[in-house]
């Protein structure tokens, strides 16, 4: 029986794209891109034509619509090297608008059809492409009497190229009026670029011969680097063995509530209104880690680095310090700049490449932000799993709104998501403004069910003996149990 | 060999026409505008003629009766199929109106039976 050798993959070029089509373009293959207009596909081709040229593969851009000058000028403001990629421009020159090029004797099928074939026919066999995009293939479908004619035409073109040795992407325009159905039948492969409130969105919607990370990813098109794409987390990905060590808080009393402190590689929500000291809290879990010689990360969505600086500095947190040791890094986030899946890559890069063991979130409401009126529980679910499965203990300071009163752990429902849940509450005792800490979740094992007082203060966090002697904590309003 | 007259206000409709008649074996004479036809109709050497009507004034309809009265056989091209068009055409002793753009096997069929 005869075997088949293995085909090569050809990188796409683009940061991220590989890792989603498991390696990247199967070799003598055709792949559709499509999307609205402004989805990027002719930049999309551009980078994968760009990355052949850098390995010394010949490269063709047969361009039926865009002028070849446009294109490298679009193509080196986004910092795309094309100079050593050869271009069939097919796209109608002005000339088309005065009397000498108009025509309407014949049909465009008749008149243009054999020369546009004979021009590719003559730069393929003479340059021997390993990389051939073809922008857009919708404008031969203008070049075919009907349907059928247009498919033959497409399957014969695409053939031709594929037996001559080349990859094939190639664009087409969708709409209503002419829908892309049946290119899609004669692609191997089919990515999909759209927008939405959210962001830029890419699917594989068909991957003939080779595996893919099926799903919605996010790309970003940036000035100097063009297209980035990033992937979504899957949650079982390179799960590593985790040991559940305890992770002690530095605070006696707090490890007594946790009954000597919270697992690494779980996920902890501190749940609290504004101003009770959730990031403090989350803070010194990090302090302690710092000692230990274990890197964390804080993403701030709203304050900034120097508040949180300044702030820790102030209740005796050697912020500095373990910032120059390396132990900790802030970044601020700008949520509205940051998509879901821009800051997943961001901290995955920082668990994966950098050995974080600790991330701190701070908030769920910034993080909200960055959601843009999606679902949070789905995206933070993906985040929160990937980084368990990684071993990183997840830091979640979630605000509550009401100061007192009604209980809750968090605006949203992501409680489910949380291995452990301490809680940081105001109560009014005697008419004074306290603060109060309890643990109300602990999926790993056992906790102290007392709350006992909070406090910050310049010395650093002091926590108090269990309020025994006091009910209805929660409400905000206690009371104090009178001794018989 | 049979000469046909290609007769429009379009360079490249005339050219195309022109590389099609050739490849099918007939011979063509070009006209483009008014000053062109009046010289081939001094002494018309063509046996049919294909008109294609846009972009001229109603003096157009001059030349179809001068065609008509030479007794050469012609086809008027338009763009649209337009009864008005078609009633003048008639008139004017037109064989017939084809609409563009041409169907090539129909336009074929058309030459020989004007030749005939």
């Amino acid at each position: 029986m005869k075997k088949h050798a293995k085909r090569e993959k050809l990188s796409s070029g683009i940061k991220g794209l590989d890792e989603i089509l498991s390696g990247g373009f199967l070799e003598s293959n055709s792949y559709l891109i499509t999307g609205g207009p402004g989805n990027g596909k002719t930049t999309f081709c551009l980078h994968f034509l760009e990355e052949g040229s850098k390995n010394g593969e010949p490269c063709l851009f047969i361009t039926l619509g865009e002028k070849e000058e446009q294109i490298r000028k679009n193509a080196g403001k986004l910092g795309l090297k094309l100079e050593n990629v050869h271009f069939l421009d097919l796209s109608p020159s002005s000339k088309f608008f005065i009397e000498m090029e108009y025509y309407d004797i014949f049909s465009p099928a008749e008149v243009e059809r054999e020369p546009v074939t004979q021009a590719i026919k003559e730069k393929v066999e003479a340059l021997k492409p390993k990389r051939v995009v073809i922008d857009s293939m919708t404008h031969f479908r203008y070049l075919a009497t009907d349907v059928f004619q247009f498919r033959r035409q497409v399957l014969s073109f695409l053939r031709f190229l594929t037996e001559n040795g080349a990859t094939v992407l190639f664009t087409a325009e969708a709409s209503v009026e002419a829908p892309d159905s049946d290119l899609r039948f004669l692609a191997d492969g089919i990515i999909e670029l759209s927008f939405s409130e959210i962001g830029r969105q890419l699917e594989v919607k068909k991957y003939r011969g080779s595996e893919y990370l099926s799903g919605q990813h996010y790309y970003e098109i940036k000035n100097g680097c063009g297209i980035v794409v990033f992937p979504r987390l899957l949650p079982t990905e390179k799960k590593i063995n985790i040991n559940f060590e305890k992770l002690s808080s530095g605070i006696p009393e707090i490890d007594e509530l946790l009954y000597g402190g919270i697992e690494s590689g779980t996920v902890t929500i501190i749940s609290g209104p504004s101003g009770t000291g959730k990031t403090t809290l989350g803070l010194q879990f990090i302090k302690e880690a710092s000692g230990r010689g274990e890197r964390s990360v804080v993403y701030t969505f709203e304050e900034s680095v120097e508040k949180i600086v300044e702030r820790a500095l102030s209740i005796n947190i050697p912020i500095k310090n373990m910032i120059d040791k390396g132990t900790l890094e802030i970044k601020k986030i700008e949520p509205l700049i940051y998509t879901p899946y821009s800051f997943a890559q961001l901290v995955k890069e920082d668990v994966e490449k950098r050995n974080t063991k600790i991330v701190m979130i701070d908030s769920t409401s910034g993080y909200k932000l960055s959601v843009r009126g999606a679902e949070i529980t789905t995206h933070l679910h993906a985040l929160c799993k990937y980084l368990n499965n990684q071993g990183v203990t997840v830091f979640l300071p979630t605000e509550i709104k009401k100061i007192t009163g009604e209980f809750q752990i968090a605006q949203e429902d992501i409680s489910y998501l949380a291995d452990n849940v301490i809680i940081l509450r105001y109560i009014e005792i005697k008419g004074e403004l306290r603060r109060a800490i309890g643990v109300l979740k602990k999926r790993l094992g056992d906790f102290e069910k007392n709350l006992r007082e909070f406090q910050i203060t310049k010395y650093g966090i002091k926590v108090g003996e269990p309020l025994k002697n006091m009910r209805n904590i929660l409400s905000g309003a206690p009371s104090f149990i009178e001794e018989t | 060999m049979k000469t046909i007259l290609i007769i429009s206000k379009l360079t490249k409709n005339v050219e195309l026409m022109a590389d099609f008649l050739q490849k099918q074996g007939y011979n063509t004479i070009k006209a483009y505008s008014y000053k062109d036809l009046d010289k081939i109709l001094i002494d018309p050497h063509f046996d049919i003629a294909f008109l294609d009507i846009a972009g001229y004034d109603k003096n157009i309809w001059d030349y179809c009766k001068k065609l008509k009265l030479l007794n050469k056989p012609f086809y008027v091209l338009s763009s649209c199929n337009n009864p008005k068009i078609k009633e003048e055409s008639l008139t004017r002793g037109a064989k017939g109106v084809i609409v563009k753009p041409i169907v090539i096997k129909e336009f074929l069929a058309i030459i020989q039976s004007l030749l005939r």
